[in-house]
């Protein structure tokens, strides 16, 4: 029995080792296959970024693979919650796109030849120099962007204002946020907003004026929408004069006339005192009242109200007094009430008025310093806030919310620069619209352009189309065949924002960091190269002593604790591993300021929920502001109103996103948008060809009719460079923040009869 | 077929089986010629057909959510999903009803044959990880998320193609080296990886029991089918 069992025994172990070993060699074997055929997916490896388009400024994830980026996510881990848009999700196709600018060219004899760096940058430095000795340091220029990265900005603000000792240095943002940087400054005593876009988590109402959000900011009205489906209570309230994407979303929606809307926002301020919808503690503690000039009392803001009660604004505004009072009940009622507006708003011969306005309903009705009761302006462009005007890189402005008109705030910076006394000039200098002017003056002989198209943007184009030819005018950009470029004589490629290194500052105080991840295409260069170079060739290269990205940071965050803008906690250490940091953020182990003015700013005393610590008495401005009509009133020869805007597939003037074919295709071209009645007594069908003529000029392009828009009112984008709608918009422009009025231009139409041959 | 069903069958043929495996072996060397067909019987042919059924129960039973769920790694996904309170595009899938059943696999298993023999290879992959402790948290989702199987359910409906937004979309998806993803525009499917990684605020309640599961009920599936089709 012993010998058989143990015969068994290892039989059975035999059998059962195999049977194992069989069943584990299958097992294992079948999950080594599973690994081997289970795609990895088209990307090596995922880099954390932000998108380089609207100011929203969402996070981005970037797959790279084969030196090249493949890929574009929304990072979810970052403030926008993964949530990017369809321009967005064409970065990595961007990033690819044919046609760089990759050699420095010189114009000569009308034509642009190659050149080596070193020629084209001493022929700059030799025009800058000699401008400079023969007709003063105001005789040049430096027009740049709220796309180029802080430490540009920085820079060549510093180079130009405290090195070559002109103020002036403008850009684009001039163009599209110089009213809310303006208005905030005034009404808080420091720009920038107080709120942040955790507020859209929490609003019960969202009044949205001059801003189609839904095409402008998607992630952010996805947001909003995300918000209001969680929580059916929450209204939305849109006042536009085109019942757009986000108006057509709307609860309620004011099709206000063009130019009008200062009355609204008076009359809804006059029925929330009328209805007793205001917050008497909250003013007495915290608001002061001003008619521009002097400290007034709350009665004088009670009785300058009276004139715009509904019932006697109504009609112009094209409303009823009845859809005022409702808007104002919501605005005044609502537990959190937040106010989103952008190009509407901000581009208009009053936008500081009526950036004013804005923030003074939240502040007599205190939906302020809450969470989801702020003022909040979006911005247009990636790094305008963090690039521009937190650096003071405008005319007007020094770095921190100082002005130039300001002794103390210069000498300020004079001593943080190192620099004598008196070196920063005490007037400020040309803002865009000027400066462009004073180049056709022949004021301004030399000027950088750097990272922007003016030739496209500006309004009234032809005439600084003109003024352009005039000037030295020397052009950095990654393309070389935008409008601006057949007006440079030095065109001077530089490198694609993911090609370089540096800080992105979008709408909500946030800095992000965009590290380089590729190569700039053949010789393209960054524009902070580019600017050292210049110092350095200009006889600065010392006083522009920091001359990397990391260093240039460094200065600059140092430079901020001198203010109360303080983000010396903001290290390019922290911004490698955080999903960016918003100021005021004093210390590295500071966790950054979700809403400004409130508890848990640092600035804000102990003790205290709210405090305007802008201002000296720590109490904000309820300025008293008149509706003044525009000078762009319709009339017999001119009876429509033009405005101009985004759509949803493009970006600015389109240099980037027009040469993406899917967004190219789903665009279409430039056009002007017509309401059915207008259509109908012009005698037009879709696609006719119109002429357009304002008091600035005429062009001709086709029509699309739609019922979305009002009738007396046409819209068209300005991203085609073949519909150059710029040439017949008004170069009006707010006497305060300069910014030009794109929104409201008195037009006339007629079909256009094509000359016969 | 009927997942109960084929339990039922399943255990009916494995309770076959040991009667005849028991009878073979008591009768061992007595069994005589005509008795052979039940020695067909328990060795090869019910094994066979109870291994089929077996295969079949597991696929099937691991379409579930409560299969995906039975992995601790896959909780924070499926606890947020049943979570009415969340935002995320499962969640929201989830509260609005918008998939009747087997909601994990129906977001993830791609289109035809290839597409189930990718999820079962992969849910392969995921068990062999799991079992042999070879993962970390987070875990990450490998390769490429393919919107197709959003469309397979949003294309053709009228909130779909009358979005001009989605024109740009369309194009891109229709070429050949497609980059663009659903879920750009539209948000986080599931909780991040920093939610997902242990020590995080969020971690312990992802991980924890959660809500109970409802089944979506045929009354649910109507009333969407009537929404749906209502263009107004």
């Amino acid at each position: 029995m012993k010998e058989t069992s143990e015969k068994l025994t290892r039989r059975h172990f035999v059998k059962l080792s195999s049977g194992v070993v069989a069943v584990s060699s299958m097992a294992f074997g079948g999950w080594g296959v599973t690994e081997l055929l289970v795609d990895e997916g088209p990307v090596d490896s995922w880099h954390k970024s932000a998108c380089r388009f609207c100011g929203t400024g969402c996070g981005v994830m970037l797959g790279k693979k084969a030196g090249k980026i493949v890929r574009v996510r929304g990072d979810k881990e970052a403030h926008n919650r993964g949530v990017i848009c369809v321009k967005g999700s064409m970065l990595a196709e961007v990033s690819q796109l044919e046609g760089r600018a990759t050699t420095p060219k010189i114009r000569v004899n009308g034509q642009l030849k190659a050149a080596s760096w070193d020629e084209a940058m001493a022929l700059v430095a030799e025009k800058f120099s000699e401008s400079i000795k023969t007709n003063g340091p105001d005789s040049v220029a430096f027009y740049g962007s709220g796309q180029l990265l802080t430490e540009e900005s920085y820079t060549a603000n510093k180079l130009f204002k405290a090195g070559i000792g002109t103020n002036n240095v403008d850009g684009n943002p001039r163009l599209c946020m110089a009213s809310a940087a303006v208005g905030y400054a005034q009404t808080f005593g420091k720009d920038e907003p107080a709120g942040a876009y955790d507020d859209l988590d929490h609003a019960t109402c969202f009044f949205i004026i001059g801003s189609n959000t839904y095409e402008s900011h998607p992630p952010l009205w996805e947001r909003i929408m995300i918000r209001k489906k969680s929580n059916p209570n929450v209204k939305i309230i849109v006042v536009d004069p085109r019942k757009t994407e986000t108006a057509q979303r709307a609860d309620m929606y004011l099709p206000v006339v063009p130019g009008t809307d200062l009355m609204l926002l008076n009359a809804m301020a006059q029925v929330i005192v009328a209805k007793g919808l205001y917050d008497p503690g909250f003013i007495e503690e915290h608001v002061n009242f001003n008619d521009g000039g002097n400290t007034v009392s709350w009665e004088d803001y009670v009785a300058f109200l009276q004139d715009y009660a509904p019932e006697k604004v109504a009609s112009e505004l094209g409303l009823t007094p009845t859809q005022i009072e409702e808007a104002a009940f919501l605005f005044g009622a609502s537990k959190a009430t937040m106010s989103l507006w952008t190009m509407g708003i901000n581009q208009r011969v009053q936008g500081v008025f009526l950036n004013n306005c804005i923030s003074s309903l939240h502040l007599i009705t205190a939906q302020i310093c809450r969470p989801g009761a702020t003022p909040l302006s979006l911005t247009g462009q990636s790094n305008a806030c963090g690039g521009v005007r937190d650096t003071g890189s405008l005319a007007h402005i020094l770095p921190g919310g100082r002005l130039v008109k300001k002794p103390e705030h210069r000498r300020e910076m004079e001593k943080i620069w190192g620099v004598p006394e008196g070196t920063i000039a005490p007037k400020p200098g040309y803002d865009a619209v000027n400066l462009f002017r004073a180049m056709g003056e022949e004021k301004v002989k030399a000027c950088l352009v750097m990272c922007t198209n003016p030739a496209q943007s500006l309004p009234n184009a032809s005439r600084y189309r003109e003024a352009m030819e005039k000037c030295f005018l020397v052009m950095a950009d990654i393309f070389e065949d935008t409008e601006t470029a057949q007006y440079a004589d030095v065109i001077l490629p530089a490198a694609f924002y993911i090609e370089k290194t540096g800080v992105y500052g979008q709408t909500e105080r946030r800095y992000q960091l965009i590290e380089k991840l590729v190569d700039p295409p053949g010789e393209a260069r960054s524009d902070l190269d580019i600017l050292v170079d210049l110092a350095e060739r200009l006889g600065h290269g010392d006083f522009i002593s920091s001359k990397t990205p990391k260093d240039v940071w460094d200065e600059w965050r140092k430079v901020s604790a001198h203010s109360v803008y303080n983000f010396e906690g903001i290290t390019y250490e922290r911004l490698e591993k955080e999903r960016g940091l918003q100021w005021p953020c004093p210390t590295e182990d500071h966790p950054g300021t979700v809403r400004r003015y409130s508890t848990g700013d640092p600035f804000v005393q102990e003790g205290r929920k709210v405090q305007f610590y802008g201002k000296p008495d720590n109490k904000a401005v309820v300025f008293l502001r008149p509706y003044i009509p525009s000078k762009e009133k319709t009339t017999e020869a001119y009876p429509l109103y033009l405005t101009t805007g985004r759509v949803i597939d493009q970006w600015h003037t389109g240099t980037m996103t027009d040469k993406v074919s899917e967004l190219n295709t789903s665009s279409g071209r430039g056009r002007f948008f017509i309401n059915p009645q207008d259509a109908f007594e012009a005698n037009l069908n879709n696609g006719d060809e119109i002429e357009v003529e304002s008091r600035y000029g005429k062009m001709v392009g086709k029509v699309e009719i739609s019922e979305n828009e009002s009738p007396g009112v046409i819209f068209a984008s300005f991203f085609d460079p073949k519909f150059l709608v710029n040439a017949v918009v008004s170069d009006q422009y707010d006497p305060v923040s300069k910014e030009p009025d794109y929104k409201v231009t008195a037009v006339s139409i007629k079909r256009h009869q094509p000359t016969a041959l | 077929m009927n997942i109960e069903i084929i339990k039922i069958v399943g255990l009916i043929l494995v309770l076959i089986e040991l009667i005849l495996l028991f009878k073979l072996l008591s009768n061992k060397g007595t069994i005589k010629a005509r008795s052979k067909w039940l020695a067909f019987f328990a060795i090869i042919t019910i094994p066979i057909i109870t291994i089929f059924t077996a295969n079949y129960h597991v696929f099937e039973t691991s379409k579930t959510v409560q299969a995906c769920m039975s992995c601790h790694v896959m909780k924070p996904m499926g606890n947020d999903m049943l979570n009415h309170e969340s935002q995320t595009l499962a969640a929201r899938h989830m509260t609005n009803n918008w998939i009747k059943e087997d909601q994990c696999y129906g977001c993830h298993k791609d289109y035809g044959l290839n597409g189930t023999l990718k999820a079962k290879t992969d849910g392969y992959r995921h068990l062999m990880r799991y079992v042999t402790g070879t993962y970390s948290e987070p875990i990450v989702f490998r390769g490429e998320f393919d919107s197709q199987n959003c469309l397979n359910c949003h294309q053709g409906t009228p909130s779909f193609e009358n979005l001009k937004a989605h024109e740009p979309v369309v194009l891109n998806l229709e070429k050949e080296t497609s980059t663009i993803s659903c879920t750009n525009c539209h948000g986080k499917a599931h909780p991040t990886r920093a939610q997902r990684t242990p020590g995080h605020s969020d971690y312990d309640q992802l991980m924890g029991e959660g809500a109970e599961f409802e089944q979506i009920t045929d009354e649910d599936v109507s009333s969407i089918k009537a929404w749906l089709t209502n263009t107004k």
